[in-house]
């Protein structure tokens, strides 16, 4: 826990009411994240690291039954702070760039007025002329070409590169402390993927801000981050240096995750290696280890729950065996 | 009967079922348990508002209006039931030849049906009028020319679907005729949505004839429709509200049950027809 | 507006929408001439019932074309129609074409009244109980509305002049008020008004309500949201926008049920109109005036539903993408 943390998550729980009962979606979560860092969070489907990029803006979903716990963004708690409060923050200090680019888009609206309502909050004082101009700069620095006449388009009538390229433009233009990009190029076509991933290379350098980038790919991950946080059912099971967790990778979880990536070098006809078994009932938890269900590491000691343990300097993992 | 137990079962389809029941009921048992002939004038007691003797009232030549709402009753159902029963027959028959005719033929019967249904009902209802005259019979064969095409696109609709599967195929090959495919498989499929659409369309069709009785060009007095009875019950409105209220409640009954139990049996059949609000 | 007018794609959208609509017109003229061969025996005759004379049959046969066969009368017919002659007045002889136009404005402006009030009042309504599920404006829309719908519009319409005027006296019972006297005509207007317009009060709310619903759980609301844009601009702006297309939509198919409502409360009103004059010369066989009535009306109609479309390209610009697409079935 660093202390001069933008952004600190101290023992973050939340819930969801379904009909089956209360999901833990995530479980007293521990994540920091320092000024000018870029942090991965990384896990498979419903390990909660797309919840917690929500929590993180206020935007849970209506069924949430519980939240504890608490996220300080320079040492204010979001979550003790009033619906109008939030509001204010959103759009300015924290900015998200959503999954699916084409449904995150209103399809009735031009891409000129949202790019121009979404900097509302951040330069209030602006009129809509001025917006407009920074808009389309920033939608040529983001790389899409003619940009006057992108702004006048629909959603639809774009690429889906492009609308993520966007939604990225929005999200910057909003010149927040924190990025939040949740899953940006899980929607888009690999080649499609591979610029993205340059532009926010690119951009990253310039920008001021922190980078929360949340994927369920370990290889977007180890290109762009600086740090890494692997989540499994609702857990940080291990978090640390980019560098030192992919030397040094400790919880079992990760050694399979890195061991499923499929290897340039894979002989055809050579069986993708998977990882045994399911996610874990989220709404009866079991108790112990987490992920020993599915651990080919796993012996009795598994039966308790392990605490962070230090593999290296700031890198962490939920392991016995570490 | 599962699907009744279904109806019963939500609020709204309770009331549906109670209200048509009382209404059906009270038509079949109209001869029973009417106080008055419907139309026995009793000019002394005409416009007075419910009594011991005219549990409702009377109408302005002194009818009783308990009598004449029960005995609408059975003018309101018996023609929607002729009407929905004629227009379902002529329209499944139209709508499986539509299928099965070579291409001009259907194209015929398509644009025919475009034609009628491209009308407002009321409008369509008031052209076929002016040309036939008003009168119980007339009503009936106008008001079925305005719904036979629903029912036709819809038997067409299935018949296509049903027609190209394989086990009909299947069947033609060991010789089963054609009559027999189209009556033991054809029509059984059709039947479902089929029926789901008769039994809402049952309310329009009563509103329908209800309108154009009181628009006078529909069943006219003395035959004691519903509509008849508001068009008498109008003029003398500000005499006495009794013939109206006694019409129009028993309308609003009718077609409020009507709707709510056919709404009710949709689900219970098939809730996927279901489409908001 | 990006665009909108500059692709050839719109110019072919309206003009295959335009096509249709000409389409459903002669098709319903040509029903209209159809239809006297309904008739058992000589239509001429028939038609004029009582009044029947030789001369009057005779020209009444002219007339109408009923020599001819079918398709040259729908073709004469066409020819006159769109010299502006409608045909004659069996009875008094007057210009049908006179007739309609002067009960045309009266009948026009209780339709916009209506539809005008259905959307300023529904609207809002259906706004407030999207946003405030539960509430007990919800729960007395959603109970009122499927009384309201059920009932069949001319009871309800009834039975507001009764309450209102009879028993009230708050409004005239008759009439569409003295000419020139604009205060007088606004007092008789607004009864039939709201009498037609309750119905779809409901609807409409209702429509709004579950489409405006749906809305707010998509997510480039949660885009907005998450932009910091104050909930009150999202819904009004953005949601609602969406939320309406549905609306436009059954408005079109709607504006024919519209007419028929506004021929019982016409004659519940005793208000001039199209309405009136049509059930006049139902009820006394006066078959021209019968015939250039609903001429109109369904012109109306399908002007109506022309004009729809046209609004829905506006709202939707992803329906301009599928421009020039034929639409299945003609008109409703």
């Amino acid at each position: 826990m660093t202390e001069d943390a933008l952004v600190e998550i101290r023992n973050l729980s939340i819930d969801f009411a379904t009909g089956r009962g209360a999901v833990h979606a995530l479980r007293e979560v521990n994540l920091s994240v320092g000024r000018r860092r870029i942090v991965g969070l990384v896990g498979e489907s419903g390990s909660g690291k797309s919840t917690l990029a929500l929590a993180l803006l206020g935007l849970l979903p209506e069924n949430t039954s519980k939240v504890t716990g608490s996220i300080e963004l320079e040492g204010k708690n979001l979550l003790a702070l009033k619906p109008e409060q939030l509001e204010h923050l959103r759009g300015r200090r924290i900015a998200m760039i959503f999954q699916d680019p084409m449904t995150a888009l209103n399809p009735v609206f031009t891409i000129g007025t949202q790019l121009v309502d979404a900097q509302r909050n951040r330069h209030p004082r602006l009129g809509r002329k001025e917006l407009l101009k920074r808009a389309a700069a920033m939608l040529t620095r983001v790389g899409i070409s003619d940009p006057k006449t992108r702004l006048s388009a629909y959603p639809h009538q774009l690429s889906g590169g492009m609308r993520q390229r966007v939604m990225i433009a929005m999200a910057l233009l909003c010149e927040p402390d924190v990025l939040i990009a949740d899953e940006p190029t899980t929607a888009l076509d690999v080649t499609i993927e591979a610029q993205i991933v340059d532009l926010i290379k690119d951009i990253q350098a310039e920008f001021s801000g922190s980078i929360i980038f949340v994927s369920h790919s370990l290889g977007l991950i180890s290109e762009l981050c600086d740090e890494v946080a692997v989540m499994y059912a609702g857990k940080v099971v291990e978090s640390g240096p980019t560098r030192s967790l992919f030397e040094r990778p400790s919880h079992p979880y990760t050694q399979a995750l890195l061991a499923c990536e499929i290897d340039p070098d894979t002989e055809p006809g050579e069986r993708l290696v998977t990882i045994k078994g399911g996610l874990p009932d989220l709404v009866d938890v079991p108790s112990g280890c987490i992920f020993a269900a599915r651990c080919p590491a796993r012996f009795d000691k598994c039966s308790q729950e392990p605490a962070l343990r230090e593999v290296a300097p700031g890198h962490n993992a939920a392991c016995w065996l570490v | 009967m599962d699907i009744l137990r279904r109806i019963w079962r939500s609020p709204s389809g309770r009331i549906g079922l109670i209200a048509t029941l009382l209404v059906v009921i009270g038509g079949l048992a109209a001869p029973l348990i009417a106080t008055h002939m419907p139309n026995q004038i009793d000019v002394a007691a005409r416009l007075s508002p419910p009594s011991a003797t005219h549990w409702l009232g009377t109408d302005h030549l002194g009818r009783d209006l308990f009598s004449r709402g029960l005995y609408g009753t059975r003018i309101a159902v018996g023609v929607a039931l002729a009407v929905t029963a004629t227009a379902l027959f002529i329209g499944i028959l139209l709508g499986v030849i539509a299928a099965y005719a070579p291409t001009p033929v259907e194209r015929i019967i398509l644009a025919v049906f475009d034609i009628i249904s491209s009308y407002p009902s009321l409008i369509l209802a008031l052209a076929l009028v002016a040309v036939l005259g008003p009168g119980l019979l007339n009503i009936i064969i106008l008001v079925t020319i305005v719904f036979v095409p629903q029912f036709g696109r819809i038997a067409r609709a299935q018949t296509l679907t049903i027609k190209e599967r394989p086990f009909l195929e299947a069947e033609r090959a060991l010789g089963a005729s054609g009559s027999r495919i189209m009556f033991h498989h054809v029509l059984p499929n059709i039947v479902g949505p089929i029926v789901v659409l008769a039994s809402m369309n049952i309310p329009v069709v009563i509103t329908l004839e209800a309108g154009l009785s009181f628009l006078g060009v529909g069943i006219r007095p003395p035959l004691a429709s519903w509509g008849s009875m508001l068009f008498d019950g109008f003029t003398y409105l500000e005499q006495s509200v009794w013939p109206v209220l006694v019409a129009g409640g028993m309308l609003t009954l009718a077609t409020l049950g009507f709707t709510l139990f056919g709404e009710a049996l949709r689900d219970a059949i098939d809730p996927k027809l279901r489409r908001e609000p | 507006m990006n665009g909108f007018w500059s692709k050839g794609g719109l110019a072919r959208y309206g003009a295959s929408r335009l096509a249709t609509a000409v389409l459903v017109l002669v098709g319903s003229i040509a029903f209209l001439c159809s239809l006297t061969l309904i008739v058992p025996g000589d239509p001429a005759r028939i038609l004029l019932g009582a009044r029947a004379t030789p001369e009057l049959v005779e020209s009444f046969r002219q007339q109408m074309g009923l020599d001819l066969p079918l398709y040259e009368r729908v073709f004469v017919f066409f020819k006159h129609a769109l010299q502006g002659d409608l045909g004659t007045d069996v009875i008094s002889g007057r210009s049908v074409t006179d007739m309609v136009l002067a009960a045309l404005p009266n009948t026009i402006l209780l339709a916009v009244s209506a539809i005008g009030l259905a959307v300023l009042i529904g609207i809002p309504i259906g706004c407030y109980a999207a946003v405030r599920p539960g509430s007990l404006l919800d729960q007395a829309l959603a109970v009122l509305s499927v009384g309201l719908v059920a009932t069949p519009s001319y009871v309800v319409a009834i039975l507001l002049l009764y309450f209102f005027s009879v028993w009230l006296g708050w409004f005239p019972v008759l009439g569409a008020g003295e000419p020139g006297n604009f205060l007088d005509q606004l007092h008789h207007l607004v009864l039939p008004a709201i009498a037609l317009a309750v119905g779809w009060i409901g609807y409409i709310a209702r429509l709004v309500r579950s489409s405006l619903l749906e809305v707010l759980s998509e997510p480039y609301i949660r885009t907005a949201r998450a932009y910091g844009q104050p909930e009150r601009r999202i819904v009004m702006k953005y949601a609602l926008k969406l939320a309406c297309i549905p609306t436009v939509a059954i408005l079109g198919v709607g504006i024919g049920e519209l007419m028929g409502g506004a021929v019982f409360v016409e004659v519940i009103f005793n208000r001039p109109g199209l309405g009136s004059l049509v059930i006049d010369a139902i009820r006394v066989r006066n078959y021209p005036v019968v015939q250039g009535c609903i001429l109109i009306i369904v012109a109306i109609f399908v002007l109506t539903n022309l004009l729809v479309d046209f609004a829905y390209a506006w709202l939707d610009p992803r329906v301009r993408e599928n421009l020039g697409r034929a639409r299945n079935g003609g008109g409703a």
